[in-house]
């Protein structure tokens, strides 16, 4: 599973500040990053729970 | 003026600058009306401001209310703010919660003077002045960790793309078209950099205001800017709530370009504990507990190590920042004990503000050290006042004076300063004690483009511009008057004109060219 992002996502940050892992900001392309491609077992709750997070839905995971 | 390099030519009704409430609404609102419309966004997503509210307020949908509203504002103001554009918002804006709600935004009617819904009354504003049983508050339903407002502007762009509206991202507009006094159009720059040339029947302006644009900021705030996102300020700066935004008062200069009156100016600022920490990229992220301390009545004092206002006024905001502005370094400083501390981590808070409506807070003092490890110059903690007062720059003696008058009225059950209700005196006598250091901000700036009761742009001469139409922020020092520094209904003002300017471009553009 990889994590996505729409396209209108409106750049908050609120996924970059609660999981720094796997989110960054990407200041010159203005656009938030996904840091991980495939996402370990290990860090799924928190994929998930970022998904709930989000505040337009922006996050989605993918196969 | 010819662009060369024009590669994309589009001809519409009605061009829409800005996807924020305003332009939204505007645009939303002439394609109901059968219009064809293309709205310019800066970004690459919509909203801008508009991201950011929990709700809006509203005037009641009945006459007594309308007129009882209109006499209130204009007597407010002392009849400076623009009669018409008062009348034309109060009259449609107990409209404007159904017209949402039947497009599918999920909204809730709130009872203002219930605290557990919209937290401790703020007194001395002139935005709550008016909110008696006149006025409703329209909650809208938030997603995830976010506010209301994103998902209203995420559904009002669903609305107007099955209206057939288009909206390109990414692509400003530098400059309006004009034929003779007419505007025709505007011209946009695409993501490429190309040239959008666009054919409009109308322009409506709706790109809010000036928040990121240094010599703006200077000019009409007297405040020095830093671009730091995360708004480390030194003495007399101004931090940027809403890095993200971009909002470099791009559409004010396009219609002063054209002759637009600038009208009344101002910055609704509010006070806010700046640095690392404590505001993420979006100001509804609520990173820290002290979002919720600095809304608490208790000692405010200046560099001085003076007293200045009745600390009631904080919850108002943008009183306490007027006042805090004209202190020295245009900053305060908020200072308890450790009693006050414990009160506020088991009694609760005595302000509840109802955006982030906590009651009790928990382990303060541990908040407030994550804050200094992460470099925040403006939390302090300290075994004495003297060391509190060196943290953070207070002339020590005048300190200590404070503090003992302070205290001694704190004893007496009276505020013989400035009359501070008892209850929330609380004397500052037991180590640690603790320190905030306050800076101004602004969510939005108020006004730029002088504007009629339908919304139409007028020039110096007071002539309407013919097309040109203005919506939202950059309208609102029209509606607020000489309160123009004090923010008056802007969100719900920027919805209601948004559905004005719509309205009349709509009325325009049926009448014979």
């Amino acid at each position: 599973m990889k994590i996505k992002i729409k396209d209108f996502c409106i750049r908050c940050g609120i996924c970059v500040t609660l999981y720094p892992e796997l989110y960054d900001m990407d200041y010159v392309e203005d656009m938030v990053r996904v840091k991980i491609d495939e996402i370990p077992p290990t860090q799924m709750e928190k994929a998930r729970q970022s998904i709930k997070d989000c505040s337009v839905t922006a996050i989605y995971l993918m196969k | 003026m010819e662009h060369l390099n024009a590669i994309e030519h589009i001809k519409v009704d009605v061009a829409v600058l800005g996807t924020g409430g305003a332009g939204m609404a505007a645009a939303i609102t002439a394609a109901e009306g059968g219009a064809k419309v293309v709205v310019l966004e800066k970004r690459p997503f919509p909203g801008g401001a508009s991201n950011t509210p929990v709700g809006f307020g509203f005037v009641k949908n009945d006459k007594i209310s309308q007129n009882k509203a209109f006499d209130v504002h204009m007597d407010g103001t002392l009849w400076t703010a623009n009669a018409d554009l008062v009348r034309a918002f109060v009259n449609m804006s107990g409209e404007v919660p159904d017209w949402l709600t039947n497009m599918g935004i999920q909204t809730e009617i709130r009872n203002q003077t219930s605290p557990a819904m919209f937290g401790t009354p703020a007194p001395g504003s002139g935005r709550y002045r008016a909110a008696s049983d006149n006025q409703g508050y329209c909650g809208l339903k938030a997603m995830g960790r976010g506010h209301g407002g994103a998902q209203m502007i995420k559904t009002m762009v669903a609305k107007a793309r099955t209206l057939g509206v288009d909206i390109l991202f990414s692509t400003p507009a530098k400059n309006l078209l004009k034929a003779g006094s007419r505007i025709t159009g505007v011209y946009g720059e695409s993501k490429t950099g190309s040239t959008v040339h666009i054919d409009a029947g109308a322009v409506v302006i709706a790109t809010a205001g000036f928040n990121e644009d240094p010599e703006m900021i200077k000019k009409y705030s007297g405040y020095d800017f830093t671009l730091d996102r995360y708004g480390n300020c030194e003495e007399g700066d101004y931090f940027n709530l809403c890095p993200n935004l971009r909002l470099t008062g791009d559409g004010i200069k396009m219609a002063w370009e054209v002759g637009a009156d600038k009208g009344r100016i101002g910055i609704p600022i509010w006070p806010h504990v700046p640095g690392p920490g404590v505001i993420g990229n979006m100001p509804w992220i609520m990173l820290s507990q002290v979002r919720i301390i600095q809304e608490q009545p208790y000692l405010w004092v200046n560099q001085y190590g003076r007293r200045f206002m009745n600390e009631e006024v904080i919850p108002g905001r943008l009183p306490a920042g007027n006042l805090i502005a004209r202190q020295p370094g245009k900053c305060a400083i908020l200072i308890f004990d450790d009693n006050t501390k414990k009160h506020l981590e088991q009694e609760g808070v005595d302000k509840i503000y109802f955006i982030f409506p906590a009651k009790t807070l928990t382990d303060i003092e541990g908040d407030m050290h994550k804050l200094i490890a992460q470099g925040n110059k403006h939390v302090f903690i300290a075994e004495t006042l003297e060391d509190l007062a060196r943290q953070a720059g207070i002339n020590p003696v005048s300190l200590q004076q404070t503090v003992a008058e302070y205290n001694h009225y704190c004893e007496n059950g009276c505020d013989d300063q400035y009359a501070k209700d008892p209850k929330y005196l609380r004397p500052v006598t037991n180590p640690k004690f603790y320190g905030l250091r306050v800076f101004n901000t602004a969510y939005g700036t108020s006004g730029g483009i002088k504007v009629n009761g339908k919304t139409e742009v007028l020039t110096t001469e007071g002539k309407v511009i013919p097309g040109l139409y203005a919506a939202g922020d950059i309208i609102v020092g029209e509606y607020s008057g000489d309160l123009v520094n004090q923010g008056l209904q802007s969100f719900g003002f920027a919805i209601t004109t948004g559905r004005i300017a719509g309205n009349s471009v709509l009325d325009y553009l049926k009448k014979p060219q």
